[in-house]
């Protein structure tokens, strides 16, 4: 017997006489948080919100007295809690979940590390340096923490490293050029990824990783194909450096988001599609009859999307 | 396949109830056959609407291009024909090519009709009543989950913007504290709800979505603070009416932990109080903290997850706008934080001891 849900009850409410008392019975047996949930609830709450406020009161109190500060005490005080939070890692026999969330916390105060260095020094480091030597200080953090936060914050800095870089030191990319760069990067972390999940179960990468990873991709190659569709200085190869891999990129997604049944794989990607076919026709021409067309053909996409998306639940649901 | 459980759910509901209770179970059948045929997921709800807004989008764009604006009363009735057809369509069809497609008219027939109105020099007023008025008909008419979120957000929009009409815009405060408490009653009250009216049960989720999207909406322009002129006796007119739902959700807590002793009670009512009282300032902390304990008290997981969210955000924007030193805002941080600490090491000492 399959645990009773409040789609369930909400059906046989529908459906019957039944009394509010009743409903309410089964709704706190089987819906509601049960008092152990709660006990874990509000020891997680108190926690949290009493080491996240008093860590924070301990910071603003030195950022208070920052300018008095010795410069060995404000390097050393930061490196001082490194090193704690590594060794309380390393050493603690507490929670895997709270070991990763101390390491991320680690890997978040190597940048306030290298921020406070270059303040201290005047080394002249721009902002590139800084996020550069930040990315390559938590690489191996990352690599070992298996932790999915962790690897948000890496790749992150990726990108920010790589932006200032096209921004601050090389000044002669173009922003469609950079885009379609970024795409490909962020495309193949994002398969990596998804190949690393079919294949093996040591690492955990939860769902909401996935989806994050794919929104910013599908983003990324969505923003590179409008951007060359509307820009009127493309070079020939400009335009095949944007659109061949977003092309391939999308047909691959495609083909494995429908085998795999992946619905918001599958709805972020055609969603997509259609923002680009009706940036084209804008592009084609701004009349009153395009933008007619594009409203006509949004609505046909859009429904024969939901209605080919609802009969692949319904078929996966009927497999099992 | 759930359907096919139905009839095991309905017998061991059925075991704890008296000979009087009564099932239409055919209906009950059809109902989750249609769910089945139906299958709808978070992507395919935020695919509807972003579809249809965009839709909805290119049609404005091509009725400005095409000058159609200009016949004022041919887009009222257009409008009118829109909106009108496609609560009809909700009404008769229940399809998902249907859904998506009503969405799209629905939205564009009640641009039209603004656009219409608007150029029609009528009252401001009298326009904002006729959207409340459209929004209640739509709301007692459709049963589609897109329709119901975007009418509920609708009602309450025209009502807020009715209530600002003339009057100073801190007026917004009382709205958000009203939806705050509606909130509250509405998760609090769903076994009343769903077994008062079919209607009710089949649109509770929707409505729920979104009181807590209209809820949010407003927290984020009251956090704003200068967007609006405010008024200091509305701000703590809606931190109070947070606070007293708080301690409501703090007595429904305190009887699920079983906690009956007076002392004990008496206790964890103070502190409570103290730590609510000491955020009457700051009523969008106030609101994600109900939002967070009621989402998880009524396991509506989008609620505790913004709740969250909303809590992390609004404390540092409180912070960093507070017009005091460094120091203060940590001493202040640092006393919190070991409150909290010291709730922790109570509740372990009290809660955990039993070893669950």
């Amino acid at each position: 017997m399959e645990k009773i849900t409040r789609d369930d009850i909400q059906t046989i409410a529908q459906n019957s006489n039944w009394t509010e008392k009743s409903a309410s019975k089964w709704l706190h047996k089987s819906v509601y948080s049960d008092r152990k949930s709660w006990i874990n609830f509000l020891n997680l709450l108190f926690i949290g919100l009493g080491v996240s406020l008093f860590v924070a009161g301990v910071l603003f109190f030195f950022a208070f007295n920052w300018a008095s500060l010795h410069k060995f005490i404000k390097i050393g005080l930061i490196e001082g809690l490194i090193i704690a939070a590594i060794a309380y890692v390393y050493f603690s026999k507490s929670a895997e979940i709270i070991k990763n969330s101390v390491l991320t916390g680690a890997a978040m105060l190597v940048g306030v590390l290298f921020a406070v260095f270059g303040q201290v020094y005047q080394t002249g480091a721009n902002a590139y340096d800084f996020f550069l030597g930040w990315t390559m200080a938590v690489f191996v953090w990352s690599l070992v923490g298996n932790f999915a936060a962790l690897w948000l914050l890496f790749i992150v800095l990726v990108n920010t490293t790589l932006v200032l870089y096209a921004v601050q030191i090389s000044g002669k990319w173009m922003t469609t050029n950079l885009i379609s760069i970024l795409f490909v990067l962020n495309a193949g972390i994002c398969i990596g990824f998804h190949v690393l999940k079919q294949f093996t179960t040591k690492v955990a990468i939860p769902k909401w990783f996935l989806i994050t990873l794919s929104l910013a991709t599908v983003s990324l190659g969505t923003s590179s194909v409008i951007m060359t569709i509307f820009s009127r200085y493309n070079h020939q190869y400009s335009i095949w450096l944007s659109l061949l891999p977003v092309f391939l990129v999308f047909s691959l997604a495609l083909y494995y988001a429908w085998k795999a049944k992946e619905i918001y794989l599958l709805a972020i990607l055609i969603l997509s599609l259609i923002v680009i076919i009706s940036s084209k026709i804008l592009e084609i021409s701004t009349d009153s009859g395009s933008f007619f067309s594009v409203g006509i053909f949004v609505i046909l996409a859009i429904s024969g999307t939901v209605v080919g998306l609802n009969s692949l639940i319904k078929n996966s649901k009927n497999e099992e | 396949m759930k359907n096919n459980n139905f009839h095991e759910t309905i017998e061991l509901i059925r075991a704890g109830e008296e000979d009087t209770f009564k099932v239409k179970e055919a209906q009950i059948e059809k109902d989750y056959q249609a769910k089945f045929d139906n299958q709808s997921s978070i992507s395919i709800k935020i695919l509807t609407i972003f579809g249809g807004l965009i839709a909805t989008l290119c049609f404005a764009g091509f009725i400005a291009i095409a000058g159609f604006y200009e016949n004022k009363l041919g887009m009222l009735i257009l409008g009118g024909i829109l909106v009108g057809s496609s609560i009809g369509l909700n009404m008769s069809r229940h399809s998902f090519f249907i859904g998506t497609l009503s969405v799209s008219a629905y939205l564009l027939g009640l641009l039209m009709m603004g656009f219409g109105l608007g150029s029609m020099d009528n009252d401001p007023l009298f326009i904002k009543l006729i959207f409340l008025v459209i929004s209640i008909l739509t709301l007692f008419l459709v049963s589609n989950y897109v329709l119901t979120f975007i009418t509920t957000a609708l009602f309450f929009g025209a009502i807020t913007s009715i209530l600002i009409e003339g009057s100073n815009s801190f007026v917004i405060s009382y709205v958000i504290a009203g939806l705050g408490f509606i909130y509250t009653c509405w998760l609090l009250l769903e076994a009343k709800l769903i077994t008062l009216h079919p209607k009710i049960a089949g649109k509770y989720d929707a409505i729920r979505d979104a009181l807590l999207f209209c809820l949010l909406t407003g927290m984020v322009f009251l956090s704003l603070g200068n967007v609006f002129y405010w008024n200091l006796g509305s701000y703590y007119f809606t931190s109070a009416i947070f606070l007293v739902c708080l301690l409501y959700v703090v007595r429904l807590i305190l009887k699920k932990l079983e906690i009956s002793d007076v002392k004990s009670q008496g206790f964890i009512y103070f502190f409570s109080l103290l730590f609510f009282i000491l955020l009457l300032p700051a009523p969008a902390i106030l609101a994600s903290l109900l939002i967070l304990l009621l989402g998880f008290y009524y396991n509506f997981r989008a609620s505790a997850a913004l709740g969250i969210i909303g809590l992390i955000y609004f404390f540092s924007k409180f912070y960093y706008d507070l017009s005091m030193t460094l120091l203060y805002k940590s001493l202040i941080m640092m006393a919190a934080g070991l409150l909290f600490i010291g709730f922790y090491l109570l509740a372990k000492k009290y809660l955990y001891h039993e070893k669950i």
